[in-house]
């Protein structure tokens, strides 16, 4: 793969384009910019793979966490933003609900969603951290909680979160 | 070292559990998207290979354009703010120095009221004190029969012998001409002065010992050694 030839490109695809697709779509929320985003991220994983350093995390973590950046910087970018507030009034202003649900409805129709079987408080943690990019300091200063909380709260949800995945495979 | 590995092992089986997730969570994306994003990495290392330095280039500049554009507007901003400022100071002053000019031409417009009020009564004054100087003889000089209308009084102080002419209700002299008063002595006329508005009722204009009536002509600019009959314009006996 680190030869970057096209049999290199087919691997990596087929092994991780639907995790990393699921990851954006749920951070973008919108297939359309799901596709923009994931075009970015694999031309960055390819472009930046002699960067990859085994000794600092796996792989497939490594490029979950370059998909996941890169959509959080797609939505706080300014063109995605100014597309938000070009977006026709009457649509907000008459079909917020009817919008939002057709979005659910043909974006995330048949999307697993392992973390809503988690307690409530375990699923927030783990969006923030995971799908929001939050930081566990970030997270205690938004929910006011102590630091040492985050930290044992987190644990216990990814215990949970291992727990889950165990009957998903 | 055991502790380290533990915190290690933790962060493996964290890091584990995320990518069980993301693979249960899967998604399939469009077929099409594949041969997308092949193109879309071709068409990349092609830029790439033809502009090396450019592509080097950009990420080192992007920081400082972004430094600029901040400071700009920050600069914008005050900059904007200073022409307010600096737009209602103008606004306040305008509307002062207007509010003082106006006050001093207002000043100026009473000074000179004031002024010319003040002349015509040193001018009353005057008059007032000939008429009730007990030593003064008037002599009223009527129009003759060109000029009806016309007449003036000659002031004639009999102890100094000086005279003094009002001669308001004469008709105002034309450019280049002058009235001369003429006393008649014994048959004669003498010139007994030449006269100006700002002399009326005021200055000397000769001092005649002996006389039997005045009389007035018109006369070129600096007077006349003789009487220039026809323009007699008034004339009076004591």
């Amino acid at each position: 793969m680190k030869n970057k030839d096209e049999n290199g490109f087919h691997h990596l695809y087929d092994n991780y384009s639907g995790a990393l697709y699921g990851v954006i779509l749920r951070i973008v929320c919108s297939k359309e910019y799901t596709e923009d985003v994931i075009q970015d991220v694999f031309v960055k994983i390819w472009n930046s793979i002699h960067q990859y350093d085994v000794s600092k995390g796996r792989f497939y973590t490594w490029m979950i966490n370059i998909a996941r950046n890169t959509a959080i910087d797609y939505l706080k970018s300014k063109g995605f933003q100014n597309e938000l507030k070009n977006q026709p009034l009457p649509d907000f202003v008459y079909n917020t609900a009817e919008l939002s649900t057709t979005n659910e409805e043909s974006d995330f129709i048949g999307l697993k969603n392992v973390l809503e079987s988690l307690e409530a408080d375990k699923q927030e943690l783990i969006n923030m951290a995971y799908y929001q990019g939050f930081t566990q300091n970030e997270i205690s200063e938004k929910l006011k909680i102590p630091l040492g909380t985050v930290k044992t709260k987190m644990r216990n949800a990814l215990m949970k979160l291992k727990d889950l995945l165990k009957d998903y495979q | 070292m055991k502790n380290n590995a533990d915190v290690r092992a933790a962060f493996e089986e964290a890091q584990k559990t995320l990518e069980d997730l993301a693979t249960a969570q899967a998604v399939t994306p469009p077929s099409d998207l594949k041969s997308k994003i092949w193109n879309k990495i071709q068409q990349e290392q092609l830029v790439d290979n033809v502009q090396p330095i450019a592509s080097v280039d950009i990420p080192a500049a992007k920081p400082q354009e972004e430094i600029r554009i901040q400071g700009n507007s920050n600069w914008k901003l005050l900059s904007a703010a200073a022409s307010i400022l600096l737009l209602l100071s103008l606004a306040g002053n305008a509307f002062w120095m207007n509010d003082q000019s106006k006050t001093k031409q207002e000043i100026t417009k009473l000074q000179t009221e004031k002024e010319s009020q003040s002349l015509a009564i040193q001018k009353l004054s005057q008059k007032m004190e000939m008429f009730s100087n007990p030593d003064m003889l008037m002599v009223s000089l009527k129009g003759v029969e060109k000029h009806p209308d016309s007449k003036a009084i000659v002031f004639w102080d009999k102890k100094t012998k000086n005279v003094y002419l009002n001669a308001e209700h004469l008709p105002k002299a034309p450019e280049g001409m002058e009235y001369q008063l003429w006393a008649i002595s014994d048959g004669k006329p003498v010139s007994a002065g030449m006269y100006s508005e700002d002399k009326d009722s005021k200055i000397v204009l000769s001092n005649i010992p002996n006389a039997q009536a005045f009389a007035i002509t018109l006369e070129k600019r600096g007077g006349s050694p003789v009487p220039t009959m026809e323009n007699m314009f008034v004339i009076g006996n004591i």
